[in-house]
C-alpha cells in the first residue's frame, strides 16, 4: 500500500514539475520521456528477454514515419488516436522482422536486426516520393481539443510535456504489467535458457515473437511522440546512431531494473547537453564512459546502487550472490 | 551499353576492394570462431592503420615504413584489448563481450577525430606506384594492382601458414574445437592472444595499403565495419576461404551495383546478409550451431 | 502388452557418419519403471534425445502411445505428456527455486502466452507450486536462485522441473550423477514418490538405484540393444555380463542390491 502512495506521489510531481523549469529545461524533460520510453521497451527485449537487437531504431523510426504520414494525408487525426495507428504500424513491421529474427540467437540474432533497420533507412532515404528522403517530413500534429473544452496546442511545451507524460506512463504501466504476466515470466525463461523451457512446453519462437512485437510497439509509441515534438521525422531516426544510443542509454542506467533505462536516459541525454557545452569531444567521452561501463558497473547506474552493486558491496549491505532480474 | 573493357575495369575494381576487404574480414572472422566474439572494434584497428601510415609518411617520407609501424603498433593495442580488456568481462556473456566491442570501435573513432581532425587526409601513393599502365583497353592505376598483388600474397602467406605450419594446426584445430584443442594441453589463451593480435594488425596493413587508394577519413571505420560483417556472415565464421569468397563476392556486388542500380548500392550486402541469416545461418563454410 | 507407453521401432543414428545407435527397438509398458544402463559412449544420452525430441533420427520411429513423435519439436512432445531431465544441469541460473517451478506450472496450466493476469495474483499456480516444492523437499530454498544452491539441491531441481508439468511418462537422464551415498539414497526415494502411476525411463550407471528401482532393464551396447528384461533376467545374462557388469564382484553387487 505504502508502495502505491508512493508512486501516487511521484505521478503527481512529475506532472507538477514544468512550473518549476524554463521552457528549454523543459524540452529536455521531454526528450527524456520518449527516449526513456524507447529504452525501456529495448529493455524488454535485452535485459529481460536476453535478444541484443543493433536495429531497435527501425520501428523508432516506423512510428515516426507513421503519424507524420497520417497527418499529412489524413488530416487533424488527434494525438492519441495517432499515436494508436503509429503503435500499430510499428506492432505489423516488428512482427515482420522479428519473424526473421527471432529464430537466430545471440550474434546472429542482433546482426540480422542490424541488416532491417539500415535496410528501412535505406527505404526512408530514397523513397523520396513518400518519406522526403534526406530532407525529413515535416509532421504537424494538431491541437488537442479534450472533453471540457480546454485546448492543448501541440507548440506549447507545457501542454506537450503533459499529453507526452501521459501517454509515455501509460505505456510503462502496460509494459510493467507484461512483465509480470505469466507471458512476462516466459520472456524470463528464453533468456535465462529457452531450451530448458521448451522441453516445459513453451513455444519459444511464439513467445519471443510476442515479446519482440510488443517491444517494437512501445518503440513505436516513442518515435510516434518524437516525430511529433520535432514536428519533422528524417532517415536519421532509423540509422545506426539512434539505435545505438538507445543501447547506451538503456546500459548506462542499468538492465536489471524494470526503470533502470530510463534513469540511463536522463543521465545520458543531460550529461551529453553538459558535455557537448564543455568540450567538442564529448562522443569520445561517452564512448569511453561507455567502456568504463561495462568494464567496472556493467549493471548500469541501478547496479551501483542496487543489490550487489559496487556501492552495497563496497559497505558491506549484500549477501545474495545472485543478480535478481526485477 | 557498356562496352566491354568497362565491365572489366569494374570487375578489377571489384576485385581490389574485395581483396582489401579479405585482409579485415580475415582476423575479423577467425576471432569469431575461435571467440565467439564478433569483434566491432576490429573496423577501428583497420582505420587506425591507415591514420598511422598518414602520420608516418607525414613525419618520414616513407610509406614502406609505414607497412611495419602500423601492424605493429595496432597488434600490440589488440593484444592490450584482448587480455586487458575482453577477458575480464569474458564472465558476463557475449552480449557484453560485443557491446564491449561496440564501445571500444566507437571511443576509436571518435579518439581518430580528435587526434587527426573530423576531415578527410590525402595519403599520397608512393612514387615507386604511382601512375598507370594501359590494361583492358584503358589506363589502370599501378597502385590498385599493388594491393591486388599485395593482398594476394599476405592470402598466401596466411595459407601457408595456417595449413604447413605447426602453429597453423594449431590455430585451425582451436576455430574448430577450442575445448578439445586446450584439453590437449594447449594454452588455448595464449592462442586467443595471438590470433587476436595477428588480426588487428592484419587490418592495420590493409589501412595503410587502402590509405593512397581511398583516403584516410574519419568514416571509413564505419564503412568497412558492415561490409566486414555481411563477409563473415556469408562466407561462414571461421572459414577463412569463405572470407575470401565472401569478400570477392561483395567487392564485385559493390562494383556492378553502383554501376547498374546506383540508387540502391548500399542496400544490397544488407539484404544477401539477410538472406544468409535467414537462410543458411552458418554461412558457407561455417560450422552449423 | 497393450499398447506401450513409449516405443522405439527400428531407431537408427549418426553423427557425421559415426554410427551411434543401430536398429535400436524398446517397448515401455504403461506404469512401468525401465532402465536403460550401458557403458559410456553406448549411446544413451542420444537415445534420450531421440526420445525427448532434441534430436530427430536418421531411421526409426518413436511412439508415445498413440501418437508419433519421431521428430517433433520439444515443446510438443512436452505438451503430449513427456518430462524430461538432463543429465547437465539445466536450470534456469538466476530464476529461484519457486520461480523456476512455477514456471513449469504455467506451462502444465496451459497459461503460457497469458498477457494480462498478474502471475503473483494466481493462487492456484502458487498453491500448486508449492504442493511441487513440498512433494521434492525444496520448499526452505524456495527464495534461493539456482546457481546458489549445492549441486544435489540442483539435481533436485531438475527432477521438480520434470515431474511440475506433471508429465505421465517420466524421463531421468542420470539422476544421481554426482551425489554422495546419501543424497543417493534420499533420490532413490524421491523418485520412487514422484514416479508412483507414470511411467518411468531412467539412464544411469549406479547399479544399486537401477537394479532398487527398475521393474525392466534394458542394455545398449555400443548402440545396440544388448537385451531387455526384468532385473534378474539382466542379472544373469552371459552377454550383458562379458560385455558391461564385467566382474562377478559387480554381479554380487547387483544381488546385494536387489536382495
Amino acid at each position: 500500500m505504502r508502495r502505491n502512495v508512493l508512486i501516487a506521489a511521484a505521478i503527481v510531481l512529475l506532472f507538477l514539475m514544468p512550473f518549476g523549469l524554463d521552457t528549454l529545461r523543459l524540452r529536455v524533460a521531454i526528450e527524456i520521456l520518449y527516449f526513456g520510453l524507447f529504452a525501456v521497451s529495448f529493455n524488454l527485449l535485452f535485459g529481460y528477454s536476453g535478444m541484443l537487437s543493433f536495429g531497435f531504431a527501425s520501428t523508432f523510426g516506423v512510428g515516426g514515419y507513421a503519424v507524420g504520414l497520417i497527418w499529412k494525408h489524413l488530416g487533424a487525426v488527434p494525438l492519441p488516436l495517432a499515436v494508436v495507428m503509429g503503435a500499430l504500424a510499428g506492432a505489423a513491421v516488428g512482427l515482420v522482422i522479428g519473424f526473421f529474427c527471432v529464430r537466430l540467437r545471440g550474434t546472429y540474432f542482433s546482426l540480422l536486426t542490424l541488416a532491417f533497420s539500415q535496410f528501412l533507412f535505406a527505404v526512408a532515404l530514397k523513397w523520396r516520393d513518400v518519406t522526403r528522403g534526406d530532407d525529413g517530413l515535416t509532421v504537424t500534429p494538431p491541437d488537442l481539443t479534450l472533453p471540457g473544452g480546454l485546448v492543448l496546442h501541440m507548440g506549447n511545451a507545457l501542454h506537450f510535456y503533459w499529453l507526452a507524460l501521459t501517454i509515455v506512463l501509460i505505456s510503462l504501466w502496460l509494459a510493467w504489467r507484461f512483465i509480470r504476466t505469466p507471458l512476462g515470466n516466459a520472456a524470463l525463461l528464453m533468456r535465462e535458457n529457452d531450451e530448458r523451457a521448451a522441453f516445459l512446453g513453451y513455444n519459444v519462437f511464439g513467445t519471443k515473437l510476442i515479446v519482440f512485437t510488443f517491444a517494437s510497439t512501445l518503440a513505436a509509441v516513442a518515435g510516434a511522440l518524437f516525430a511529433s515534438f520535432q514536428r519533422l521525422v528524417s532517415p536519421g531516426a532509423l540509422d545506426l546512431q539512434t539505435g545505438t544510443e538507445v543501447v547506451f542509454m538503456a546500459l548506462f542506467g542499468g538492465t536489471g531494473a524494470f526503470l533502470g533505462p530510463f534513469l540511463g536516459t536522463a543521465a545520458y541525454i543531460l550529461l551529453q547537453n553538459w558535455l557537448a557545452k564543455t568540450t567538442e569531444h564529448w562522443p569520445f567521452v561517452i564512448g569511453f564512459l561507455f567502456v568504463v561501463m561495462i568494464l567496472f558497473m556493467h549493471t548500469g547506474l541501478v547496479g551501483l546502487f542496487g543489490r550487489g552493486g559496487p556501492v552495497q558491496r563496497l559497505l558491506r549491505l549484500n549477501r545474495t550472490p545472485a543478480e535478481e532480474p526485477r | 551499353m557498356f562496352g566491354l573493357s568497362v565491365y572489366a575495369t569494374q570487375a578489377l575494381h571489384g576485385m581490389v576492394y574485395g581483396m582489401l576487404l579479405f585482409l579485415v574480414s580475415s582476423g575479423l572472422t577467425l576471432v569469431f570462431g575461435m571467440m565467439g566474439i564478433l569483434n566491432i572494434a576490429h573496423a577501428a584497428f583497420y582505420m587506425l592503420g591507415a591514420y598511422l601510415a598518414y602520420t608516418t609518411v607525414a613525419a618520414t617520407g616513407s610509406f614502406w615504413l609505414s607497412l611495419l609501424v602500423a601492424p605493429i603498433v595496432v597488434g600490440l593495442l589488440g593484444a592490450a584489448v584482448e587480455r586487458g580488456l575482453l577477458r575480464r568481462i569474458h564472465r558476463y556473456g557475449h552480449a557484453y563481450e560485443l557491446l564491449l566491442t561496440f564501445g571500444l570501435f566507437y571511443m576509436m573513432a571518435e579518439a581518430v577525430r580528435w587526434i587527426w581532425g573530423n576531415y578527410t587526409l590525402e595519403v599520397p601513393t608512393p612514387a615507386l606506384l604511382s601512375g598507370s599502365i594501359p590494361l583492358l583497353g584503358s589506363q589502370y592505376p599501378v597502385y590498385r594492382l599493388f594491393i591486388l598483388a599485395f593482398s594476394a600474397l599476405i592470402c598466401l602467406a596466411m595459407a601457408t601458414v595456417l595449413l604447413r605450419t605447426r602453429v597453423g594446426i594449431i590455430i585451425r584445430s582451436a576455430v574448430a574445437d577450442g575445448e578439445m584443442v586446450s584439453a590437449l594441453g594447449i594454452n588455448t589463451p595464449l592462442v586467443a592472444l595471438g590470433v587476436f593480435s595477428v588480426g588487428a594488425a592484419l587490418a592495420a596493413i590493409a589501412g595503410v595499403i587502402a590509405a593512397p587508394f581511398l583516403q584516410a577519413d574519419p568514416a571509413m571505420g564505419a564503412a568497412i565495419l558492415v561490409d566486414s560483417f555481411v563477409v563473415v556472415v556469408v562466407g561462414g565464421f571461421g572459414s577463412l576461404l569463405g572470407a575470401l569468397l565472401a569478400s570477392l563476392m561483395i567487392g564485385e556486388l559493390q562494383s556492378f551495383g553502383i554501376l547498374w542500380f546506383p540508387a540502391f548500392a548500399m542496400v544490397f550486402q544488407f539484404l544477401l546478409m539477410a538472406a544468409v541469416l535467414v537462410l543458411r545461418p552458418q554461412g558457407l563454410f561455417g560450422e552449423k550451431g | 502388452m497393450t499398447t506401450p507407453a513409449l516405443e522405439l521401432r527400428d531407431i537408427h543414428h549418426d553423427f557425421s557418419g559415426l554410427q551411434v545407435l543401430t536398429g535400436v527397438n524398446l517397448a515401455v509398458a504403461p506404469g512401468e519403471r525401465h532402465a536403460i544402463i550401458g557403458p559410456n559412449g553406448a549411446g544413451k544420452s542420444t537415445l534420450f534425445n531421440i526420445i525427448s525430441g532434441r534430436l530427430r533420427p536418421r531411421q526409426g520411429r518413436v511412439l508415445y502411445g498413440e501418437h508419433d513423435i519421431t521428430g517433433a519439436p520439444p515443446h510438443r512432445i512436452a505438451r503430449l505428456g513427456v518430462g524430461r531431465s538432463f543429465q547437465i544441469i539445466n536450470t534456469f541460473p538466476r530464476l529461484t527455486v519457486y520461480q523456476s517451478v512455477r514456471s513449469a506450472v504455467v506451462s502444465r496450466r496451459g497459461m503460457r502466452l497469458d498477457a494480462w493476469r498478474l502471475l503473483d495474483g494466481l493462487d492456484d499456480v502458487a498453491r500448486e507450486t508449492t504442493e511441487v516444492l513440498n512433494l521434492l523437499e525444496l520448499t526452505d530454498r524456495r527464495d534461493t536462485p539456482a546457481n546458489a544452491l549445492s549441486y544435489g539441491e540442483q539435481r533436485e531441481l531438475e527432477i521438480a522441473l520434470t515431474v511440475a508439468v506433471r508429465p505421465e511418462l517420466i524421463l531421468l537422464d542420470e539422476p544421481t550423477a554426482g551425489l554422495n551415498a546419501e543424497e543417493t539414497h534420499k533420490a532413490i526415494g524421491l523418485i520412487r514418490r514422484v514416479s508412483e502411476r507414470k511411467t518411468l525411463v531412467m539412464v544411469e550407471h549406479d547399479m544399486d538405484v537401477v537394479f532398487t528401482l527398475a521393474d525392466r532393464i534394458s542394455v545398449l551396447h555400443y548402440g545396440k540393444m544388448l537385451a531387455s528384461g526384468p532385473p534378474d533376467e539382466i542379472r544373469h545374462n552371459a552377454e550383458v555380463q562379458r560385455a558391461y557388469l564385467g566382474t562377478k564382484h559387480s554381479v554380487a553387487g547387483a544381488d546385494r542390491a536387489a536382495g
